[in-house]
């Protein structure tokens, strides 16, 4: 059956079945089903998901449910609010009903970290070209979002802003090219340096603060199956008006920070160990401090060379 | 519909061919807790694409299978010449049993039972080997509470492992108006092959996840106690079965048990079930079995329903004035609650 | 925070098939499969294991070894110290006293 990309759908069709949660969304590592009566969530899927293959009609199970949701029945009349329900207990904060994408976004990643047990999966931004793939492990505020973007300016494809899914048996990452998320003063950045058309309207005052997605590019999406082994590890973190430097790591260093940014290690014991392990043989590791992306990136090409991609 | 993806789980109905139906029943087992029992009957039956969904609980349940035989260890090794000996309660029994209500289970806490005039040493034994008061009961209040009105110690988390261990001495606590006799549940546990805890005897294994379920104030996993009855209820010879009405009444469980037989008579056409609940005179009280299945079809909008069901628990666990401060005190604690942080993975 | 008792006579021992081992520059990392954790082990803690897993001993017999192996003496890891990284081995699974060994 060939694919259908929301763009080539109909809008009141797209409505309709989310309203019936039979909205399926087909993007590499993961499908999901979604269901929502929300008009804003339907903006934001033909904006910033354009190029996702998806079906009106469940054509079959997904590895995501999730209900974009008022919080109960008396609080949609009080003050419209949603909340993601991913089916499972989760510290979800009600927002305001026009930040539905937001809470897309947040159901997603939370189904993602607490759920699936396919792949170990690291708290990492993920980017790949045809020589092997990168990984950015770091705390939200640590740039991963913009080096993310910045290194898919270079011709690396997209494979995620928020997790790195290594493959059990062996040393390879899978893309899930959902939107990158960018947060705050990143948002001007990335819209200079993409160019405005490749980023969503901002949703302001979120939790967050400001908040904007970069949308994946049809070749991220169209290459979405193919994995890749990680041959590069940066440990990135950003302060204002800070000169770069960068340290290369030893291995065993390496292994205990990613021990640390893994959401599921622990739950998949042996294969875990030895998948980290062995992704973490064949890579270099660095961690970064940078006040600015210019900087760093130059850095980044370095080592990128030195790691043969 | 809930009725029928029960059935559905507990293998007496094959899995839908509907993608939509399918797509809730995962959902339906997720939400209820036995995603991994589903993982099993469902097999290879079904789609690759639906295997490899299922195949998350398949991994969650083994880890907790293989934190469980650890844990099990590590508790032989607390207790070793210390003269007591543990029973394993519930889904840790069930595992280190290798019954076939374990398979696929969830087991996230552990439950021992120990009798009363050794819980104190006990304690001593626990907190001497790295198990401290889980923070979530470290207030003083419900210390007291635990300690003066439940049947258990405040639970434990192990300060290196963070697993829960929850001790009991009692099946029910002494304030209960259900009066169940927990003497023949010590003097029938049986020794657990290749270790020197203990585990209920096989009717003991049912009579106590019927109390659990049915007159322990837990309704939160109707599902899987449903299924979990009507598997350990499977494994028990016929000559074990007569037995068992005999025990239930020996012990003075046969409203819990009345509740259960008839629920899996009704939801699981269950004829084993059917039986015995009519050799113990039926159910008390036909109002109350229509609110279990009530609560078992999800009827999530009858509020007052689940509210019922929580007193009425509540209201066999303790005498009315003994419940409500607890329940004030409950009250105003939730308006000030957190939600718990997720744990994020450690290395030691 | 001893897992169980134990006395001077404890014999410990390791059990090879329980662990994963691999070398990164001049750290061990162990994973220990009945516990499912992951360990990081240094010179000593490396060598008390190694020892046991060679030759199960009590307290004595294996600080003995280590400390020679090590070309340590006892003001360089003293009795204490080692004792100390014994139990600790024990509570994360890797070392434990013979009468609860598979083997």
């Amino acid at each position: 059956m060939p694919e259908t990309l929301i763009s080539d759908l109909n809008r009141a069709d797209v409505f309709s079945s989310l309203k019936e949660g039979q909205f399926e969304l087909i993007l590499g590592a993961f499908s999901a089903r979604l269901a929502s009566q929300s008009p804003e969530l339907v903006d934001f899927l033909f904006d910033v998901y354009r190029d996702v293959p998806a079906n009106l009609e469940l054509q079959e199970v997904t590895d995501i449910a999730l209900n974009v949701r008022p919080p109960n029945v008396f609080r949609k009349y009080l003050r419209p609010q949603v909340i993601p329900d991913p089916g499972f207990k989760v510290p979800a904060v009600p927002l305001p009903k026009k930040m539905a994408p937001l809470s897309l976004e947040m159901g997603m990643n939370l189904s993602v970290a607490l759920k699936c047990c396919r792949f170990l999966t690291f708290h990492a931004g993920a980017v790949a070209n045809e020589n092997g793939g990168v990984l950015i492990s770091g705390a939200s505020g640590s740039g991963k979002s913009t080096l993310t973007t910045a290194l898919m300016q270079e011709g690396y494809r997209l494979f995620s802003d928020e997790f790195g899914l290594l493959s059990l048996d062996k040393a390879e990452i899978n893309p899930y090219p959902r939107p990158v998320s960018l947060k705050g003063n990143s948002i001007s950045v990335v819209r200079d340096m993409v160019g405005a058309e490749w980023v969503s309207k901002s949703i302001m005052n979120t939790p967050k603060g400001e908040i904007a997605y970069r949308r994946a590019r049809r070749s991220d999406i169209e290459q979405a199956n193919v994995p890749a082994p990680v041959k590069l590890i940066l440990f990135p973190s950003f302060a204002e008006n800070i000169s770069p430097r960068a340290k290369k790591l030893t291995k065993a260093e390496t292994i205990m920070r990613l021990i640390e940014s893994a959401t599921n290690y622990k739950l998949l014991g042996e294969a875990a160990y030895k998948a980290l392990t062995d992704m973490v043989v064949g890579a270099e590791a660095y961690d970064i401090t940078y006040g600015d992306t210019e900087e760093c990136m130059q850095m980044v090409r370095d080592f990128a060379g030195e790691a043969g991609l | 519909m809930s009725r029928y993806f029960t059935r559905v789980i507990a293998g007496l109905e094959p899995i839908p061919e509907n993608v939509t139906e399918r797509a809730l029943l995962l959902e339906f087992a997720d939400v209820n807790h036995v995603f991994g029992r589903l993982a099993l009957v469902a097999g290879d039956m079904v789609s690759e694409k639906m295997q490899s969904v299922l195949e998350n609980g398949v991994t969650r349940a083994a880890y907790d299978h293989h934190m469980l035989h650890n844990e099990k260890e590590r508790l032989e090794r607390a207790f070793v010449g210390s003269g007591i000996q543990p029973i394993l309660l519930k889904g840790g029994a069930y595992v280190a049993l290798g019954l076939e209500a374990a398979k696929g289970r969830r087991v996230s806490d552990l439950d021992i039972l120990v009798p009363e005039q050794n819980v104190k040493e006990a304690e001593e034994i626990l907190l001497a080997a790295g198990w401290n008061f889980d923070e979530s009961a470290a207030e003083e209040y419900d210390q007291n509470y635990y300690r003066k009105h439940m049947h258990e110690l405040p639970p434990f988390r192990h300060s290196a492992r963070f697993t829960i261990l929850d001790v009991h001495h009692r099946l029910l606590p002494p304030t209960s108006r259900l009066n169940i006799n927990n003497k023949p549940f010590f003097e029938a546990a049986m020794p657990l092959v290749g270790s020197f805890l203990k585990v209920l005897s096989p009717q003991d294994l049912i009579i106590h996840s019927a109390i659990h379920a049915f007159a322990d104030g837990t309704f939160e996993t109707p599902v899987r106690s449903l299924i979990e009855l009507n598997l350990l209820l499977n494994d028990l010879n016929p000559d074990e079965g007569l037995a068992l009405v005999e025990r239930i009444k020996m012990i003075g469980a046969e409203k819990p048990c009345a509740y259960a037989f008839g629920l899996l008579a009704k939801v699981l056409d269950s004829e084993r079930a059917d039986v015995l609940l009519k050799e113990l005179g039926g159910v008390p009280s036909q109002t109350v079995l229509d609110w279990f299945v009530d609560r078992l079809n999800g009827n999530q909008t009858r509020k007052s329903t689940k509210a019922m069901l929580y007193l009425r628990s509540h209201l066999l666990r303790m005498p009315l004035y003994k419940l409500l401060p607890h329940l004030v005190v409950k009250a105003f604690k939730r308006i000030g609650a957190k939600p718990h942080p997720v744990r994020l993975p450690e290395i030691q | 925070m001893a897992v169980g008792p134990y006395t001077s006579q404890t014999i410990w021992i390791a059990e090879a098939d329980d662990f994963v081992i691999r070398q990164f520059e001049d750290v061990y990392f162990v994973f220990c499969k009945s516990a499912g954790t992951t360990h990081l082990l240094n010179f000593l803690t490396a060598s008390i294991v190694k020892n046991a897993v060679d030759k199960p001993g009590n307290m004595k017999d294996l600080y003995d070894r280590v400390l020679n192996d090590l070309e340590l003496d006892a003001e360089d890891c003293p009795s204490e110290l080692f004792e100390s990284s014994v139990v600790q081995l024990d509570e994360v699974g890797l070392l434990k006293p013979k009468e609860y060994s598979n083997a």
